[in-house]
């Protein structure tokens, strides 16, 4: 299962202006122009062999460059598994 | 039904099952691809609860570093073809079902071949190749199957129902390249891990096959991730995507393309498995005697002929197949099979 530890804080932190969000059960800090890609990306998941989920709607990969994230947004993540 | 008397009683007794139910999984075909951990720990669930007909098929050989995680294999199996060793453990079970065992590599026409009479495809193979063929099958021929997959202490399920909720490609619209992500071999995997998947997979199966004695109306299922370690249960919906190149656009490229290659890197083995150029019947007996005198080792084993040669350990199948240990670089294993078994 996915293991994710809490980022690095931002320095944007700094200025009290980030907000949380909710990966896979942990809480979250990211900016608050911060989207479903660039959550991704800072995770090192941008590989696409993922499938996301944003308050129980599955976010497909055309539209994760666009979807903002607010505070309070429960986002799941899973990991295509390929072992049997 | 003699068997539904006193064989199946707890089952039947099991309200979303019943006499009608345990009628249904004996009437029923199941075709599970792959017959390692996932695939050995499925069939032996079916074939427990009466499941009439269960077709195995896998291409590998059992190794010793099988046993602690497939269940149906023992030492005294070192070197049989999966399909046959699981078929004889599977047997010793007794009860209604009948096993099929197939030694073969599950490819498009291999598929073409075993499935259109099973009424549900469960996953246990160990790669995603294959994954995505079952998902062009299953999604074309509107059948259901379950994907499960498994590696470390986690795994994933989903049951692919065509028309009601996602394919596999709704939620993962291409395959990973080869590699990319983690593998039994990089990351090890444990049994309860193997178990857990498995058996989300087989309850599902059960579940379809008892069909309306099952209960509810199928509802649009879920992607279900869980770790054996951890105890951490968390799904996803898995709705249809509109968009999916696969139930969308109704494009099946794993199915239509010609043939896969004909030699594969079996991931993180040392091993490529090549296939003839052409499908023909392989005489091993008069095989054997001609590498004799060159290699070491020479022998035939349940149907299968191994030798030594140079660095590589070749095991031939009758359908002209081989595994190539000593190598994971496909061109060259192409050249070792030319080599020693024939092109």
């Amino acid at each position: 299962m996915l293991r994710l530890s809490k980022g690095a804080p931002s320095p944007i932190l700094n200025f009290g202006v980030s907000i949380e969000i909710q990966v896979n059960g942990l809480a979250r800090q990211v900016e608050p122009a911060a989207t479903v890609a660039s959550l991704l990306r800072e995770l090192g998941l941008d590989h696409g062999h993922i499938a996301v989920e944003l308050n129980q709607r599955i976010v497909r990969p055309s539209e994760r460059a666009t979807k903002a994230l607010a505070p309070g947004d429960e986002i799941e993540i899973v990991t295509l598994v390929g072992g049997g | 039904m003699a068997w539904t008397d006193s064989r199946f009683d707890r089952q039947i007794r099991f309200v979303h099952l019943g006499a009608a139910g345990q009628e249904r999984l004996e009437a029923a075909r199941v075709l599970i691809v792959g017959c390692g951990a996932l695939g050995g720990s499925l069939a032996m669930q079916l074939v427990r609860s009466g499941v009439g007909q269960v077709v195995l098929a896998d291409r590998d050989v059992v190794e010793l570093s099988n046993l602690p995680r497939q269940v149906l294999f023992s030492e005294t199996d070192l070197g049989r073809p999966k399909s046959q060793a699981a078929q004889a453990a599977l047997q010793k079970i007794g009860g209604p079902s009948r096993i099929e065992a197939h030694d073969v590599h599950v490819d498009a026409d291999v598929l073409l071949e075993l499935a259109p009479r099973a009424q549900v495809i469960l996953d246990g193979t160990d790669n995603l190749a294959t994954r995505y063929l079952i998902n062009d099958y299953c999604v074309s021929r509107h059948v259901p199957w379950i994907y499960g997959g498994v590696v470390g202490s986690s795994g994933l399920v989903l049951p692919v129902l065509p028309g009601v909720g996602a394919c596999l490609r709704c939620l993962f619209p291409a395959p990973a390249q080869v590699g990319s992500l983690e593998s039994c071999q990089t990351s090890g995997v444990i049994l309860p891990a193997v178990q857990l998947v498995s058996s989300l997979q087989a309850g599902a199966c059960l579940r379809l096959l008892a069909g309306k004695a099952g209960g509810s109306e199928p509802e649009a299922p879920r992607l279900t991730m869980v770790d054996a370690w951890s105890t951490e249960v968390r799904s996803v919906s898995a709705r249809r995507d509109p968009a999916c190149p696969c139930c969308g656009m109704r494009e099946f490229p794993f199915l239509d393309a010609p043939t896969e290659n004909a030699a594969v890197a079996l991931c993180g083995r040392n091993t490529v498995q090549v296939r003839p150029q052409s499908k023909s019947q392989t005489d091993l007996a008069r095989l054997a005697e001609r590498v004799r005198a060159i290699a070491s080792a020479v022998r035939v084993h349940s149907g299968v002929l191994e030798f030594q040669v140079e660095e590589f350990h070749l095991r031939v199948f009758p359908d002209g197949r081989a595994l190539i240990e000593g190598t994971e670089d496909p061109a060259r294993a192409r050249a070792v099979y030319d080599r020693y078994v024939g092109s």
